[in-house]
């Protein structure tokens, strides 16, 4: 990996970053007049763990402060947001989002406690939303199956209920995650969480028991039940499993559920580097080919790139970690980072499905204009969605977490 | 066929029809309009629609899939709804605010538009109802002209994004 390029990337993130913080705190999932220029909460999430990794601590809060301050009554946190915090979304369900905002916000208390957490931790803005924590704490607890102890989604990470509708794993690490996340900022405002922490506990037996395969010796996408309430699941309409390999297989030790040396990650991040890994372009890819919901052509994402390269890093493995961020250094544009690439061959291929297919929208349309525009395309190169503001996040954690490792840097 | 799993939207527009029997047209819009602010209420603040310039659409009508199973079940315009939607048509246009209404072309349109205004409302905004077309074959767009007027576009700016929906919007922010 060339480090000066590297630097230089890290450099143009922290920018594109704080450029794309809309003034009431929310981060853009990409710039005013493209794509998608709202505030999705599962990219925001990312972008506030990005802006703690890069020590804007500041950032970070004031995007808190507006995820926190457009909460639902219900305690949800919508699918996506105006500028303004009202609710704008299209989408059903997509619980993650309460996992990772509470995820975040313990993040954010750890970080400006660091060495000295008793005295300096902001306890005070924890204090300030403990009624939003509880309600976001009881949304989740609200969504869990009692049977199985596990969180239910309509969506999850991808946004495609036809693999994510059920007990779903990237949901169901960062609910997890959440609910210990708010069991530490309940601890440290000296708060009785003791129920809480029980339900965090049987959720996460529930996700090592019942989402990995040791057979397979993998994590598993989902277990597809179409309600929440369904009981016994067995007679649920939709009961069956998705076993199919996604990158987010990788979500219990990204989001600290187990340690990243436990030989059931290893062996999923290996069958995910096995099976994902992209021979062609290099970069990984987020789920197989044939789910053909390939917006722009199948290709790798810079954000799931960046997330495994974590493990190689936590593991020791330079060479991989290297290998995986190098990829994203490379492939990067401009110091700027994509959705996804892919090939004008599979650009071609996904476009003569869609179109065949009458699927096709507007929005697309005016996506397959700029990827026909972008200077990559005459390369042989579909870049789609560009900028996309998440993997920016994504490279700061990542790239932090090699220099710490491997360059002996803070 | 119904699955008894998925009877429910069923009976709640076979319950429209009854209650027009029961209570008469004037006292089952009002239902309808409770229930769909009572809805709005729970889920806060919102602003719905793909954006387009200052107006705001819908590219798909959410609640086409259940009406036109009903219609498929009972057949063409069930008498209960024709009477709401004619009698609506008919109150708004003695209506001295006519520029709030909703404009109407199936029953389901004053349940969401009660829902649409009160989430609206939370989030600071007024909403205009520009037009509307039912999900079923063959029936005609139903407009607001005063709320068209209103907005400052004009009926071929609606017509056109109509083309590519089937629910045309505006939110004005609330002095």
């Amino acid at each position: 990996m060339d480090i000066k390029e590297a630097d230089k990337l890290y450099k143009n993130c922290m920018k594109i970053l704080v450029e794309n913080q809309h003034p009431n705190g929310g981060f853009y999932a990409s710039p005013p007049g493209t794509r998608y220029p709202f505030i999705y909460p599962r990219d925001h999430s990312i972008c506030i763990l990005g802006t703690i990794s890069a020590g804007l601590l500041g950032e970070a809060k004031k995007g808190l402060e507006f995820m926190l301050s457009s909460q639902k009554p219900s305690g949800e946190f919508s699918q996506r947001y105006d500028v303004d915090g009202n609710d704008t979304s299209y989408k059903d369900l997509q619980i993650d989002g309460n996992g990772l905002i509470l995820y975040a916000l313990n993040q954010y208390l750890k970080a400006t406690g660091g060495l000295f957490f008793e005295s300096l931790a902001d306890r005070s803005f924890c204090e300030q939303y403990w009624e939003a924590i509880e309600k976001a704490v009881y949304f989740i607890l609200q969504n869990k199956n009692e049977e199985v102890n596990l969180i239910h989604t309509i969506n999850s990470i991808h946004e495609y209920p036809a693999y994510e509708h059920g007990f779903e794993i990237y949901a169901n690490s960062t609910c997890c995650a959440g609910l210990f996340g708010a069991v530490k900022i309940g601890e440290a405002l000296g708060k009785d969480v003791e129920e809480w922490r029980l339900h965090a506990e049987q959720v996460k037996e529930a996700i090592l028991e019942r989402l990995y395969s040791p057979r397979r010796r993998s994590f598993i996408k989902c277990i597809r039940v179409k309600y929440k309430s369904s009981e016994p699941i067995g007679y649920d309409a939709y009961a069956s499993s998705v076993i199919d390999i996604d990158a987010v297989e990788y979500a219990p030790a990204l989001f600290g559920l187990i340690d990243e040396h436990d030989l059931r990650n290893v062996n999923t991040v290996k069958r995910i580097d096995k099976l994902l890994w992209d021979e062609e372009l290099g970069g990984l890819n987020r789920y197989p080919e044939l789910w053909d919901r390939n917006n722009g052509g199948y290709g790798p994402w810079f954000h799931f790139t960046c997330q495994l390269s974590n493990h190689y890093t936590a593991v020791d493995n330079q060479y991989m970690a290297k290998k995986y961020l190098g990829w994203v250094v490379n492939m990067a544009h401009d110091y700027m980072m994509p959705e996804h690439i892919s090939t004008v061959e599979r650009f071609e291929m996904w476009l003569e499905d869609y179109t065949n297919a009458k699927i096709l929208r507007d929005s697309k349309l005016k996506m397959i204009d700029l990827i026909k525009e972008h200077p990559k395309w005459k390369e042989g190169f579909a870049y789609v969605t560009m900028p996309l503001i998440w993997p920016h996040a994504e490279f700061i954690i990542a790239y932090n977490n090699y220099r710490k490792k491997f360059l002996n840097k803070s | 066929m119904i699955r008894l799993g998925s009877m429910l939207p069923q009976a709640f527009l076979i319950g429209i029809t009854d209650l027009v029997d029961l209570i008469g047209a004037e006292m089952t819009v009002e239902w309808l309009i409770r229930i769909g602010t009572e809805l709005g209420e729970t889920q806060g603040p919102g602003l719905e629609g793909d954006p387009e310039g200052d107006l705001n659409y819908l590219p798909m009508c959410p609640f086409s899939h259940e009406l036109i199973r009903y219609i498929d079940m009972f057949g063409e315009r069930p008498e209960g709804f024709k009477i709401i939607v004619d009698y609506v048509k008919e109150r708004e246009a003695a209506d001295e605010d006519k520029v709030e209404c909703p404009a109407v072309s199936s029953v389901l349109c004053l349940l969401h538009h009660a829902y649409r205004v009160k989430r609206a409302e939370m989030a600071g905004q007024k909403t205009l109802h520009l037009a509307c077309k039912s999900p079923l074959t063959g029936s005609k767009t139903a407009y607001n002209e005063e709320a068209i007027e209103k907005a400052g576009v004009t009926k071929k700016d609606v017509d056109k994004i109509m083309e590519k929906s089937i629910c045309v919007f505006k939110f004005v922010k609330e002095e």
